[in-house]
């Protein structure tokens, strides 16, 4: 089941590429839900930059400067393309990290891709062709996220229609499945499953215990599932993790129920760190998965 | 006369009656089992022939490789359906030669209990297919 997937790098320009593949270190993906404001989203990179030197782990700064899939017309939508993405450039800069935005809208590709080192393509998203045509086109690796609604091995439908418009480089993420109505589930066989389409894996942790529009008009959460999730994912043999955090979740403008309080972070990294180093050892000194079913 | 006949039926190689390549199913490796099982059924033929982009077989996937995944893997179909043919497709076929006398390969395909065999050349590539009923007939004739 498990084999070797195609080492891809997020970054261009001055900023340092980040390799993330099958023998390489685990890299996290992390930063606010939305861009809240300037001060708000360098604050939070700050303490980023700090938690990953401390714990010895590269990063890729995530903040998204539109949310079109809030579930209720009231809900805070973000600062918009122009002002999110120039504040996302200035934290590239600042911090010498790769930025990663989505987009949901085709017109605003070619802007994400000409300022983000990596551009994500929303879970609810990931199967339409014309976003995943923009992405491709903007020539920058793609974060794709399998939707909700998505069997691990249908992914590999959208992971052809990138290749067909010319995207080599691609990041598949699991944010969970839906289990019934209002609720998700995760299931770890979908990391060798979707590698199985040669591309490295990420489990995003805190859209996972997210519990959609339980709340009437708001998306729930259930955070305290978040280590453990993060632990068996890591385990699994994810090569990238990914979690929205914050200072004050509380009062968090865009999934206030699932961001996870960044003091918690360091904790969790350094525990997905050593499990992740584990696997590698392991992966070392006994190969890869090779457990086949006979015909 | 009779003696004249068996002995026309003697010297019918394979290529005598070997379907082209436009005549049975042949994939690319990295073809879905979903794309290669409407193939197949297009063709009305248990067998496709996996091929790379020069044309040399890389494997084949027949009825019997469907049967034994389904029963095997225990996937659900809908997954079985997006895995790549050549993941599934048996790598060490068995195969003919144009000039392999077509006497030989029905024994082959009796001994082997296979209704189709690939024909290649010494490089490996696809030449054509050896289907029983065309053989069987041209025996019979």
């Amino acid at each position: 089941m498990s084999q070797p997937t195609k080492d891809i790098f997020i970054g261009y320009g001055d900023v340092t590429p980040i390799k993330i593949g099958d023998r390489c270190p685990l890299v996290l993906i992390a930063g606010p839900c939305a861009i809240e404001s300037y001060d708000h989203t360098f604050l939070i990179a700050d303490k980023l930059f700090n938690i990953c030197r401390k714990v010895g782990i590269k990063w890729i700064f995530k903040s998204c400067y539109d949310k079109d899939c809030r579930s209720s017309p009231e809900s805070f939508h973000g600062l918009g393309l122009e002002e999110g993405l120039q504040i996302l450039s200035a934290i590239r800069k600042e911090f010498n990290v790769p930025i990663v935005s989505d987009f949901s809208d085709v017109a605003w590709a070619k802007k994400t891709g000409e300022v983000c080192d990596l551009v994500q393509v929303p879970a609810y998203l990931c199967r339409q062709s014309s976003i995943l045509r923009a992405a491709a086109e903007t020539g920058r690796p793609v974060h794709l996220k399998k939707g909700q609604f998505m069997s691990p091995w249908n992914m590999k439908n959208s992971v052809r229609k990138l290749e067909s418009f010319g995207c080599e480089q691609i990041l598949i993420t699991d944010r969970g499945t839906f289990f019934g109505y209002n609720q998700l589930v995760n299931d770890m066989t979908c990391f060798p499953i979707m590698k199985k389409t040669g591309y490295p894996v990420c489990f995003d942790a805190t859209h996972s215990i997210q519990l959609p529009t339980s709340m009437g008009n708001v998306s729930g959460g259930q955070r305290a599932f978040i280590p453990c999730l993060v632990r068996s994912a890591v385990a699994s043999g994810v090569n990238a993790l990914f979690m929205e955090v914050h200072n004050d979740p509380k009062r968090a403008l865009s999934d206030p129920n699932t961001v996870l309080n960044i003091k918690y972070l360091e904790i969790i990294l350094r525990q997905a760190k050593e499990i992740h180093n584990l696997r590698l050892e392991q992966l070392e000194n006994y190969g890869e998965d090779n457990v086949h079913t006979e015909k | 006369m009779e003696k004249t006949m068996s002995i026309r039926k003697n010297e019918l190689v394979v290529r005598d009656v070997m379907l082209g390549n436009n005549q049975f199913p042949i994939v690319r490796e990295r073809i879905l089992i979903k794309e290669t099982l409407d193939k197949m059924n297009e063709f009305s033929i248990g067998i496709a022939c996996v091929v790379n982009d020069k044309m040399l077989l890389k494997a084949v996937f027949c009825d019997g490789d469907i049967r034994r995944t389904i029963i095997s893997n225990q996937q659900t179909l809908s997954a079985f359906f997006v895995d790549d043919v050549f993941d599934h497709a048996v790598k060490d076929y068995k195969f003919v030669t144009e000039n392999t006398t077509l006497i030989d390969a029905v024994k082959l395909m009796g001994k082997l209990k296979i209704w189709d065999l690939p024909v290649i050349d010494s490089n490996a590539k696809l030449k054509g297919l050896l289907h029983l009923h065309p053989a069987i007939l041209s025996l019979l004739n």
